[in-house]
């Protein structure tokens, strides 16, 4: 995945965010899927600001335990898979 | 009416093999008569042809259950049959009658699962709640036996105000007897259950919710054995939905057929007779399969028709409103809301989060 790519949240979608993590609901397809407090502080991230490189670097910040490897791979499948899903949007295609 | 629907597979057959069962649970929503003696009532030749004719229509799983399903005379030719057809085989049993042929017999099939009612930890008390005295030993024999072949099961308990301290004696007794899981099920207010509500023997769903929560704190996930505690969807927590998954009735995918041979939704057409659709008797279960009107008001309405709280559920196109057969034997509506959900809304305790 280009690490310089930047995703912002797709304004159809719901958002609902609980204390253990939170869900993406399309309303109009039923899809959904949930996240867990890492998918969460992810998913915050999505604002249009930082590239997928800046997303990482700040949850390894907050996660030091994780290698930043395997918190690379975490974020790549997270985001490709909402992407996929058009649960989150590439930068200017809204 | 609306057009058939070709593209939704008839995965699982939900078969109630006897309209008799030797206990007679409190509970039932089937109500069966009480009865020990075997009979032979759905014919097998009729049943092995509808059983290949569903094949064509997607055809994975068979459930066998009742009324008792091993009070079927011909249970181990149909469990013969189902292996030389490669179907998955889920049984729901009291137990009772397990002994080392039918034991045996089954560790021959594609077992996807099999499902046995154990109320308590107490002799007495299951006893009482299954209307028969002494079925708790003979159960947990047969438990015993099943354990003795490797025979992976899954303990069912349904729950009571009566039984709802003796859950942590049904975890240890579920170890002890090998199970795998341990399935605790919500009483439903559906044909002798309706009684136990209106004597305000179930819980509430604060209750059942504060007891969700608890047994979840108390005996989490990596435990030996796991315990599935059957709330709808919507009413469980992110970490439960995401270790188990979305499970639910996969109303869209099953066809019931009764004791009499009657096509049914699942087996409220038991007690809701027109929720029966033809006979094997005399009718193909592919026709029925892809010309019944409710079956296809069901494909095409659900979720959108879905009333009260599901309408508005992030859940409702996994869940397609969680029990669609009690929504009918309360409501007489095929889409009314799940009385658990719908009453936990009016009670203020459905999370926000999850309606729109």
């Amino acid at each position: 995945m280009d690490l310089s790519r930047i995703f912002i949240h797709n304004q159809k979608i719901v958002y609902r965010e609980e204390d253990d993590g939170a869900f993406l609901f399309d309303p109009d397809t039923g899809d959904l899927r949930y996240m867990n407090h890492t998918g969460k502080e992810a998913f915050a991230m999505l604002m249009g600001d930082r590239n997928i490189e800046q997303i990482i670097d700040h949850l390894v910040q907050l996660y030091p335990e994780v290698e930043r490897s395997q918190m690379q791979t975490d974020v790549e499948v997270f985001l490709m898979d909402l992407e996929q899903r058009h649960l989150i949007l590439p930068l200017n295609s809204q | 009416m609306h057009p058939k629907s070709p593209s939704h597979p008839l995965s699982l057959l939900y078969i109630y093999l006897a309209d008799q069962c030797n206990l007679s649970c409190r509970h039932c929503w089937i109500s069966p008569e009480f009865s020990s003696t075997k009979g032979n009532v759905i014919p097998i030749d009729f049943l092995k042809k509808t059983i290949v004719e569903a094949k064509e229509l997607g055809l994975q799983s068979v459930k066998l259950t009742g009324g008792e399903p091993l009070l079927y005379e011909k249970i181990y030719e149909l469990l013969d049959f189902l292996e030389k057809e490669d179907i998955g085989v889920i049984i729901e049993t009291n137990g009772i009658l397990l002994n080392k042929r039918i034991v045996e017999k089954l560790k021959s099939c594609k077992l996807d699962q099999v499902s046995v009612s154990l109320d308590s930890s107490t002799p007495d008390l299951h006893d009482e709640l299954r209307g028969v005295k002494g079925s708790f030993v003979r159960t947990i024999a047969g438990l015993e036996l099943l354990s003795r072949h490797d025979i992976g099961f899954q303990i069912i308990m349904t729950l009571y105000r009566k039984n709802s301290g003796e859950i942590d004696g049904m975890i240890s007794l579920s170890q002890d007897v090998g199970a795998e899981s341990l399935k605790i099920n919500p009483l439903l207010p559906c044909g002798r259950g309706r009684e136990i509500f209106d004597n305000e023997e179930n819980l509430s769903p604060g209750e059942l919710i504060q007891l969700y929560s608890a047994v979840e704190k108390k005996w989490p996930s990596h435990e030996k054995i796991e315990i599935i505690f059957d709330l709808p969807i919507a009413l469980r927590s992110i970490k439960d939905i995401t270790s188990r998954g979305i499970v639910e009735c996969r109303i869209l995918n099953i066809l019931g057929i009764l004791a009499n041979g009657d096509f049914s939704l699942c087996g409220i057409g038991q007690t809701m007779e027109e929720l029966r659709m033809g006979n094997i008797h005399k009718d193909s279960i592919k026709d029925v399969w892809q010309d019944n009107s409710i079956l296809n008001d069901l494909r095409h309405d659900l979720p959108q028709r879905l009333k009260g709280i599901c309408s508005r559920c992030i859940f409702r196109f996994q869940c397609l409103g969680s029990c669609r057969a009690n929504a009918y034997g309360m409501n007489k509506d095929l889409f009314a809301p799940y009385f658990l959900c719908q009453e936990s809304y009016e009670l203020g305790l459905f999370p926000d989060s999850r309606s729109i």
